[in-house]
């Protein structure tokens, strides 16, 4: 007869140990299986982590977790193959706590802080575990989990499936549809080492409780759908970018070389410059947004973070705050259910409830036109970043050409690049998609 | 700085190779004759080559465990699953 708990979390990232840590808290039996080495031998992000939801249930995190540095400095730029245009932020408020809620992280260190958080207060963690299939009673209704053990199949109440990007399970369980490339975004990172002095320096940092998160835009997805990073970590930097996976296998475009042109760009170049390579990585992210998530619960299972698809996929890159948030809410819709003695799917709609009253599904709900006006857009990053570049350095060149004949020919270059019919459909796309709905 | 080949770059990354059981596998006379080969390209450890008679090799070791290439494959042409627990890729910094 295989053991039985009241709840078995699946994956131990962010969605999933926040869910097993306010489980735990109150007292719930819960077991989280993790199949990497420890908690976050799987995971990668760029990383920011937001951490709006972590401190509703960790309120002192920042003196507890192994956070980078808090985001004080942010750059969004756009490049062309030699020249880069952006826009800088300082705002002092964000230089005090809470730092508004971003601070860099690496996940290896972050999520296994997080799962030691969980299992103090109670939860079981699991790690080299690999969950495979659910246990089905005879009314086809999922009572417990196949683990890759000896002996490894273990009965619960309720599933809750944060075992992120490639939710093999919410597929087996009926929950979503297949993959499709569309929906992803795949990114590659590397992680350099830096002296905190040089990190200081290089991003105009005053301290080591500062810290800068720069976007790049353009060439660096080769004008595809996504962007590159380069975030400061406290002796690191982490530098990447993120593709969408349909168009670069349209383009043929290798994601690692990519990654070696970003680095070696005149404007990326003094930034890398010295720095040791120490480790490479990659993973998936799920952009298809709202219209493109799975059903979220069911008799006895719940999703939550990356295998639910709750990512913002507009300018902010928040998943990591929604991961937990949607752990947190799983967590008070089990409880509830609990308190019935019912997990039907009538009975953990509630869950889905709380989602909608919640930034995750009311932030996901706002830019659901976003995925697919990007995806039949592709003009809009080859046309428009290299043409503001390239406006941008003639407006600033100074030479024996009056300024007034200068703008002339900036206007004429401009109109013969876009004609104004694209240029008006094109913004009144972007207001649809980013800011009014 | 230096620039890296793709093979020093998974030579930076930990791995625990579970000898001889690759959790992915490929079938070679679907591969072969698979026009677009998305895999190849995407795949971004470079698991995936060709080789002169148009064969797809894979060698599953140095798997990040992504999963891109089961998404990008339209063909059927690979059976795809996590190895073990405990093996596989380990981040260190992630």
């Amino acid at each position: 007869m295989a053991e039985k708990v009241d709840v078995v979390v699946v994956g131990g990232g962010p969605a999933g140990i926040a869910c097993a840590y306010t489980l735990a808290k109150a007292g719930v039996e819960t077991i989280v299986f993790e199949r990497g080495e420890y908690p976050g031998a799987k995971n990668v992000m760029g990383g920011i982590l937001f951490t709006n939801a972590l401190a509703k249930i960790i309120p002192d995190f920042r003196e507890k977790a192994p956070v980078e540095r808090p985001v004080t400095k942010r750059k969004f730029l756009a490049l062309s193959e030699k020249d880069a245009l952006g826009v800088e932020t300082g705002f002092s408020e964000f230089t005090r706590p809470p730092h508004n809620n971003n601070f860099t992280v690496l996940r290896a260190r972050f999520d296994q802080w997080f799962a030691s958080q969980a299992e103090d207060a109670g939860a079981m963690i699991l790690s080299e575990t690999v969950v495979d299939d659910f246990i089905y009673d005879d009314n086809k209704k999922i009572i417990g989990v196949k683990t890759r053990r000896d002996d490894g199949d273990i009965l619960c109440n309720c599933v809750v499936l944060a075992d992120g990007v490639n939710s093999l399970l919410a597929k087996k369980a009926g929950l979503r549809s297949d993959f499709k490339p569309k929906n992803f975004v795949l990114g590659v990172k590397m992680v350099l080492g830096l002296p905190r002095e040089k990190i200081c320096e290089r991003f105009a940092l005053e301290s080591n409780n500062d810290g800068a998160a720069y976007e790049f835009f353009g060439s660096v997805t080769n004008n595809i759908l996504g962007s590159g990073f380069i975030y400061t970590n406290l002796e690191s930097i982490s530098i990447g970018l993120g593709v969408a996976v349909d168009s670069a296998c349209k383009l043929g475009l290798r994601p690692y070389e990519l990654l070696d042109k970003f680095m070696e760009h005149p404007y990326v170049r003094p930034l890398v410059k010295d720095a040791e390579p120490i480790e490479y990585s990659a993973h998936l992210i799920p952009e298809g947004g709202y219209r493109e998530m799975p059903h979220v619960f069911m008799d006895n299972v719940l999703v939550c973070g990356d295998a639910a698809s709750f990512v913002n996929t507009s300018v902010y890159h928040e998943g990591s705050n929604l991961a937990m948030e949607s752990g947190i809410l799983a967590a008070k819709a089990v409880m509830q259910a609990r308190g019935r003695g019912d997990y039907s799917a009538k009975s953990l709609m509630k869950y889905a409830e709380y989602l909608e009253e919640s930034i995750v599904i009311k932030d996901l709900k706002k830019y659901e036109r976003l995925p697919e006006f990007l995806h039949s857009s592709p003009h809009l990053f080859n046309n428009y970043l290299d043409l503001a570049i390239e406006l941008a350095k003639d407006y600033f060149t100074v030479d024996e050409l009056s300024k007034g004949e200068r703008q002339k020919l900036m206007f004429k270059k401009a109109w013969s690049r876009v004609s104004l019919i694209q240029l008006m459909s094109d913004a009144y796309k972007s207001f649809r998609s980013f800011i009014w709905n | 700085m230096k620039k890296l080949t793709i093979e020093d770059k998974v030579g930076l990354t930990k791995f625990k190779v579970d000898t001889g059981k690759p959790h992915i596998k490929i079938k070679p006379e679907i591969c072969k004759n698979c026009a677009e080969k998305y895999c190849v390209t995407i795949c971004p450890v470079e698991n995936y080559k060709v080789d002169e008679n148009g064969n797809v090799i894979f060698a599953f070791e140095g798997c990040f465990e992504c999963g891109t290439c089961r998404i990008v494959c339209d063909k059927c042409g690979l059976e795809w699953d996590y190895p073990l627990g405990g093996y596989g890729v380990c981040f260190r910094e992630g």
